[in-house]
């Protein structure tokens, strides 16, 4: 666990000022490793640390090992420890980057899961396990080859996915041949099956490979798109969709380009999962994404979180704060001219 | 002055313990690499303190009442600071705004904070001033408080919105109903702009975003934000989501098909109102 094995601190016994501890499980998707970012970020927690000595220097940001942190993962990269003094709250961060490390995320009761990664244009989080940077080719883009790789699912049942897409990557995909009927726009319910993108336009066939698969051209400019099978239930890759999983924990943020249009009302509505907030706010908050976004949405927001101003933040309803970082993430990444 | 105004240096102590914090700030807010080893003196007469090196010759003059520094560069621009007199020592503080967004961090959220809270403060300060009189005894001088407020446009209405008193029905509406006028003069003035920029086709750069990012922001021009910013504006039936929705289906057409979308929303009616409301369209 962790690259840093310099303190072995049990968890317990690190806030002997009795803060509230929070804590924040970061999954990083394909291509949103730290060896990713490298261009641009030493690694995530390094960009925090770097971010909270400007805005707050007298309490340290530390990356390091904390034992007992968290229980079970498998794929952990860094572990960090924030302790805001002003909020009361004591802030326990990982990254970790495999499907099942995010999946074990999301069942784990009270935690803040933040995703940061590919939306897959609308298909769920991807993710990969490797040295280095990523492999562009292969079925880790889409279904999987282990419980590390491939695709946690919580899209819509069908939706569009450019042609580039299917050749950058060249994963097994399931399109649907126009032998069979086309498939349905929305369910016996009237529920759509359909992503947004294509919701009221006409499938016509589209030549690829040699077959003829439904799809549609649109975008600006107009491309070439199949309809493939996706889904959040009864998936390809079950146990790793939606449905599948306990949602246990207090936050998920999916920042992924333009999560919001992917997986917002597939997360939150009850013609779909259904995981609805309560009144008064205090559990089941989601934040997702309405543009292109790349890995400043996902750590703007987490400094955000560290960063909330008000005093006294411990043992209250997490929502004050969240709402307080969703406007400042968002006017943070206005000024970086973020779409 | 300012309250997060930065503390800069106190004049009696430059040349002295003090000269550090000022080569910093000249090298790194007006970036003077030369200034690093520069002599530093005080004129004859106290009130300058010069600084030279090679050809190099820069100062800051106290002025007559000690209550400004003005720093005189080389290529004759001058920048002012304030001067405040504390336990008989003269400091002096950085207070043009763009001098200190130069000393702040962007991620220093708890500054800029404190900026943002003090530039309120002291741009409503006088609005508020206006607006206790509105709500106090003196009738003559309520009378004229009002006109100015009127004029004020939206600098009037926080205010005015923030000491709303229903206790007295006259001035309760008298108030809210200037909030509202002026609001709606604002609008105006902003749904010009955008009928403006509806005719505009000119491109707007796409923002550049880090590495491996999947999807792409779609290609905008000025008229295409401004569609989108009037169907904000203009139709408040719509949510959130369905904002949304219209946007990226808006913004997956063809610059053809969107300009479509333009004439048709010019052709609503809707639209014919807004016409008739702003002023010289």
């Amino acid at each position: 666990m962790g690259n840093n094995e310099k303190t072995k601190i049990p968890v317990e016994d690190i806030s002997p000022e009795k803060m509230e501890t929070r804590k924040i499980v970061m999954a990083q998707g394909i291509q949103a490793h730290d060896n990713d970012l490298k261009n641009n970020v030493t690694s995530a927690l390094e960009y925090l640390k770097e971010k909270i000595a400007k805005s707050d220097p007298k309490n340290k940001f530390e990356i390091e090992k904390i034992e007992g942190a968290f229980d079970g993962f498998e794929s952990v990269q860094l572990v960090a420890r924030y302790k805001n003094t002003k909020q009361k709250v004591q802030f326990i961060i990982i990254t970790v980057v495999s499907k099942k490390d995010f999946k074990k995320a999301l069942e784990t009761e009270g935690i803040h899961v933040v995703y940061m990664g590919h939306s897959r244009l609308g298909r769920g989080a991807c993710f990969d396990v490797y040295p280095g940077t990523c492999s562009f080719e292969g079925d880790q883009w889409e279904n999987g080859t282990s419980e590390d790789n491939g695709l946690f699912r919580l899209g819509y049942p069908y939706v569009p996915v450019k042609i580039d897409d299917l050749d950058t990557h060249r994963y097994t995909f399931a399109a649907i041949p126009v032998e069979n009927d086309p498939p349905p726009e929305k369910d016996e319910k009237g529920t759509f099956n359909w992503h947004p993108d294509i919701r009221g336009k006409k499938l016509e066939k589209i030549s690829y490979k040699e077959k003829e698969y439904w799809g549609v051209k649109f975008g600006n400019p107009k491309k070439k798109h199949l309809i493939l099978e996706a889904g959040w239930k009864d998936t390809q890759n079950k146990p790793y969709d939606l449905d599948s999983v306990k949602l246990k924990c207090k936050v998920f943020c999916h920042f992924g380009c333009s999560s919001a249009h992917h997986f917002w009302r597939i997360v939150r509505k009850e013609d779909y999962r259904g995981w609805v907030r309560p009144q008064p706010p205090t559990e089941k908050f989601a934040y997702f994404t309405t543009k292109p976004a790349d890995y400043r949405c996902a750590l703007n927001w987490l400094f955000c979180i560290l960063s909330y101003p008000d005093k006294e933040n411990a043992s209250k309803s997490w929502w004050e704060s969240l709402q307080w970082a969703k406007w400042k993430t968002n006017r943070m990444l206005g000024e970086e001219i973020v779409y | 002055m300012m309250e997060q105004a930065p503390y800069l240096f106190t004049w009696n102590k430059v040349p002295g313990i003090e000269t550090p914090r000022v080569s910093d700030h000249l090298r790194i807010i007006h970036q003077l690499p030369w200034i690093q080893g520069a002599a530093v003196r005080k004129s004859l007469d106290m009130n300058s303190i010069i600084l030279t090196e090679g050809s190099h010759s820069i100062f800051f003059r106290l002025d007559e009442e000690r209550r400004v520094v003005t720093l005189h560069l080389e290529d004759g621009i001058i920048h002012e600071y304030r001067v405040l007199k504390e336990k008989n020592a003269l400091k002096v503080y950085v207070t043009e705004i763009p001098l200190i967004l130069r000393e702040l961090d962007s991620f220093d959220l708890k500054s800029l904070d404190a900026l943002a809270s003090s530039i309120i403060q002291r741009s409503r300060k006088e609005a508020q001033d206006l607006v206790n009189v509105l709500h106090s005894k003196q009738e003559e001088e309520k009378k004229k408080a009002a006109l100015v407020l009127q004029d004020l446009g939206d600098l009037a209405v926080t205010p005015l919105l923030d000491t709303l008193s229903p206790e007295i029905p006259k001035d309760y509406v008298w108030d809210v109903v200037t909030i509202v006028n002026l609001y709606l003069e604002l609008r105006q003035k902003i749904l010009k702009e955008l009928a403006e920029m509806l005719t505009d086709p000119r491109p707007v750069p796409v923002p550049e975003l880090g590495p491996n990012v999947e999807e792409q922001p779609a290609p905008r021009r000025i008229c295409d934000e401004a569609f989108l910013l009037l169907r904000k504006m203009l139709y408040l039936d719509e949510n959130e989501e369905v904002q949304f929705f219209n946007e990226r289906n808006y913004l997956n057409m063809s610059d053809e098909e969107r300009d479509a979308e333009i004439v048709k929303m010019t052709e609503t009616k809707i639209w014919s109102v807004v016409k008739g409301q702003v002023a010289g369209y």
